[in-house]
């Protein structure tokens, strides 16, 4: 996922980058009054948009030691949104957003994981330079799913029959309330002197704020078949609470 | 750029980044898994990559509470033990060497008092050196640290330096002393009852240290009038190697009145000679060995001391080599030869539930002669023929095993080479013995209440339970490899708590896991498994 990640953003990077002169020079100059007045809609402003991004997490919550060798939980991070107000230098973007994520570690010599996926509701409200982009700070209300995966050899067998090593993972998966803030700043790095006209523009944006998924005990249990009428126990490796300072770096394109 | 601003600049990059880091707990493996304890009220796994000792205590439903308790760094396994009553678990460390800071540790004894439910804090015990082996004084108030054979465990050690802890003041300096060697390093420890010292009649305490080559007796309330006795005949060079010791305290608790010298037998590994130690009166000490050596005709394999006739007390010592037990009087030195059926080796007395007032009772087995015999001591003097009943058992016995509470029950495990397991439950009262088999070969461990008995496969997944009011066997399985089996009692109060028994069969692979059957009605169906004992949350 990382690799693919990294690829799109140097994908888009060199879309950028490897612009001819001719059309860098197409870019809008900065200050005031260098822009002929819109005809349209300045969809610099007003537009849809979809990024994909590298999101990092810094968690230091004392319950994500089992699954991490260090405090760092690295996503993917993909967001829509659509302009619905724009006053002056002011607009407002409600979007829909899905982060994901996935660490492994050995925990005692135990195969371990913690996956998560976080779907929100990007709540955008932005301040814009023109032709450099605009400023902005977004809060994101949504869900989190964190599935939480130890493989123990004393574990009960999945297959009470096998003679081969068969221990059930000790799994918990849970739906949890989880909001970001965070600020940042887009920048077009491809775009079109008209700005009304309906077409791709390319922008690079990084923001960085502070994430927070409702805490939960890990307990544990063990995934075993349906119908499976053992009685097993579980285990509680304590409370996790997937909180912390995050940047995200991401690739968008906008119509 | 002011200190302040540093600090507030440290403060942030820790909030937004990553200090504080994993814990070293996730990264400590017990590859080798965690030794297990049984106790009375529930089970010690040794975590030494942790530093700590888990205790498991049953619930109801076939639950387990788990509590973490510290420990010195470095356990010394075969230094760890417990009391023989299971209220007490004893930890013996290295501590950490070489120590590099302040905070590594010493070597230490560590204590964990598990009489109740809930274990207190463990008492730590700090030494000096490494010591690697560990006795424990059966009446709880002595545990010695020593050298004993194998390697040292420092790279100067004092072979014939003991530690003594006082386990009745926790946490008190221990007492070292070295005994006065003849060239011999102490082998095995032994602790003895109450004696009758000429100056603490009835209260004397000695600990018998078994050197290679020599005994030293020691006192453990003034440890510094300590006696080494020589076994060895001055007129000869070869060595008598000590092989076991018994103790008459020569007090009787119910009579009083009845008094006589506290006494101690030795047999030789290599030697003919029955050793016997009058402890009389002394000018300086609180006694003088008075000794006395008698040939018995061979290499006496086990000894005792017993009530013969008149309530005459002797030394009987088995002479395989004989086939005869031979009677001795350690005061006159004179002997009696028993002719015996079989070359046995081993003898136990069961006078509390075969004998009669005044004469002993003696059982006699043997790991390499078929059977086992009674041997009634009222009239082996006399008529020596008369004083041995056979009884109707086949095979040879390796072990004899005692059943708590049922006296008159002994658990006889067999030596057999088909590799086919069995073993016998003797009732000494009915004199039958009820023999069982096993599929292979079967270890056996006795429930504290001594209602039944376990037998399970180690390193396999069979188990069964085996009352001893019917003999019916009840099979079991579990689903991963069984190390061990503690029958062990759930707390009467509190939560999870109904007064009932469970089994906890350990599963010593990756992180310790279990399973807990009900232990009166055991069943694979309501059995839980309990996994990964030593993974939580810290």
């Amino acid at each position: 996922m990382k690799k693919r990640l990294a690829t799109t953003i140097l994908v888009a990077s060199s879309i950028a980058l490897g612009m001819p002169a001719a059309s860098a020079q197409e870019l809008l100059p900065p200050g005031e009054g260098t822009r002929a007045p819109p005809k349209g809609i300045d969809r610099l402003e007003e537009m849809w948009r979809f990024e994909l991004g590298y999101r990092g997490n810094f968690v230091t919550d004392g319950g994500y030691n089992p699954f991490a060798t260090q405090d760092y939980f690295a996503q993917s991070s993909l967001v829509a949104s659509r302009t619905i107000f724009a006053r002056g230098r002011f607009s407002f973007a409600p979007g829909i957003a899905w982060d994901y994520g996935k660490t492994t570690a050995t925990a005692r010599g135990d195969a371990t994981s913690l996956e998560m996926h976080r779907i929100a509701v990007p709540l955008e409200g932005r301040l814009h330079f023109r032709g450099w982009g605009y400023a902005f700070v977004r809060a994101a209300p949504g869900i989190a799913i964190e599935n939480a995966e130890v493989d123990d050899v004393t574990a009960p067998c999945a297959q009470p029959a096998s003679q081969e090593p068969c221990a059930a993972p000790l799994t918990k998966s849970r739906w949890l309330f989880a909001t970001d803030v965070s600020a940042g700043y887009a920048y077009p790095v491809w775009s079109r002197k008209e700005v009304s006209d309906v077409v791709p523009r390319i922008w690079l944006q990084a923001d960085g704020g502070y994430g927070w998924v409702v805490g939960q005990r890990l307990n544990l249990a063990a995934d075993l078949a349906a119908g499976d009428a053992r009685l097993a126990s579980g285990i509680d490796l304590g409370a996790l609470t997937m909180r912390g300072a995050f940047f995200r770096a991401s690739a968008a394109v906008s119509f | 750029m002011t200190p302040r601003t540093v600090l507030a600049s440290l403060a942030l990059t820790c909030a937004i980044g990553a200090c504080g880091g994993r814990s070293p707990y996730w990264d400590t493996t017990s590859a080798g898994g965690a030794t297990s304890f049984g106790l009375a009220n529930g089970v010690a796994l040794v975590d030494d990559a942790d530093h700590r000792v888990v205790m498991l205590t049953a619930l109801a439903n076939q639950q387990l509470s788990t509590r973490a308790l510290p420990i010195g760094h470095n356990v010394i396994s075969q230094a760890t033990t417990t009391s023989s009553d299971g209220s007490f678990l004893f930890v013996l460390s290295a501590g950490d060497s070489p120590r590099r800071t302040a905070n590594d540790e010493y070597p230490s004894l560590t204590v964990i008092d598990a009489s109740t439910f809930a274990p207190k804090s463990p008492t730590k015990y700090t030494m000096s050196v490494p010591l690697p082996n560990l006795a424990i004084d059966p009446l709880g108030h002595w545990a010695v640290a020593y050298s004993g054979p194998g390697a040292p465990a420092s790279f100067v050690q004092n072979a014939n330096e003991l530690v003594i802890f006082d386990l009745t003041t926790p946490g008190s300096k221990p007492i070292l002393h070295t005994i006065r060697s003849q060239g011999g390093t102490p082998q095995r420890l032994t602790f003895t009852p109450a004696l009758n010292l000429p100056k603490v009649p009835g209260q004397g305490r000695l600990l018998i240290v078994e050197t290679d080559i020599d005994v030293t007796l020691l006192e453990l309330a003034n440890p510094s009038a300590d006696v080494t006795l020589s076994l060895t005949s001055g007129t000869g060079a070869q060595q008598v190697t000590p092989a076991g010791v018994v103790v008459d305290g020569g007090y009787d608790p119910s009579n009083p009145a009845n008094v006589a010298p506290a006494r101690i037998a030795l047999r030789a590994q290599n030697d003919s000679n029955v050793f016997t130690f009058t402890l009389g009166p002394s000018d300086t000490n609180d006694f003088t060995p008075i000794i006395n050596v008698i040939d018995v005709g061979g290499t006496p394999t086990d000894i005792a001391f017993v009530r013969a006739d008149n309530d005459v007390l002797r030394v009987a010592a088995l002479v395989p080599s004989l086939s005869s037990a031979v009677l001795v009087d350690s005061d006159t030195g004179s002997t009696t030869q028993v002719a015996l059926p079989a070359p046995y080796s081993k003898l136990s007395l069961v006078t509390s539930v075969v004998g009669g007032t005044g004469t002993d009772v003696a059982m006699l087995w043997s790991g390499t002669a078929s059977g086992v015999a009674l041997w009634t001591l009222g009239n082996s003097v006399d008529q020596p023929y008369h004083s041995i009943e056979v009884l109707p058992i086949a095979q040879q016995i390796q072990t004899v095993d005692d059943v708590t509470k049922q006296a008159q029950l002994k658990v006889l495990e067999t030596t057999d080479a088909s590799n086919v397991g069995s073993f016998l439950v003797l009732d000494l009262l009915k004199r039958t013995a009820s023999p069982l088999q096993t599929m292979g070969t079967a270890t056996l461990s006795i429930a504290p209440d001594g209602l039944r008995m376990w037998a399970f496969a180690q390193g396999g997944t069979n188990l069964a339970k085996l009352d001893f009011a019917t003999l019916n066997p009840v099979p079991l399985t579990t689903d991963e490899m069984i190390d061990a089996v503690y029958d062990v009692a759930r707390p009467s109060t509190g939560a999870g708590g109904d007064g009932g028994r469970s089994l906890i069969a350990i599963h010593n692979q990756g992180t310790v896991g279990a399973t807990v059957f009900d232990a009166l009605d055991p069943d694979t169906a309501t059995a839980r498994i309990v996994p990964a004992l030593l993974l939580e949350g810290p």
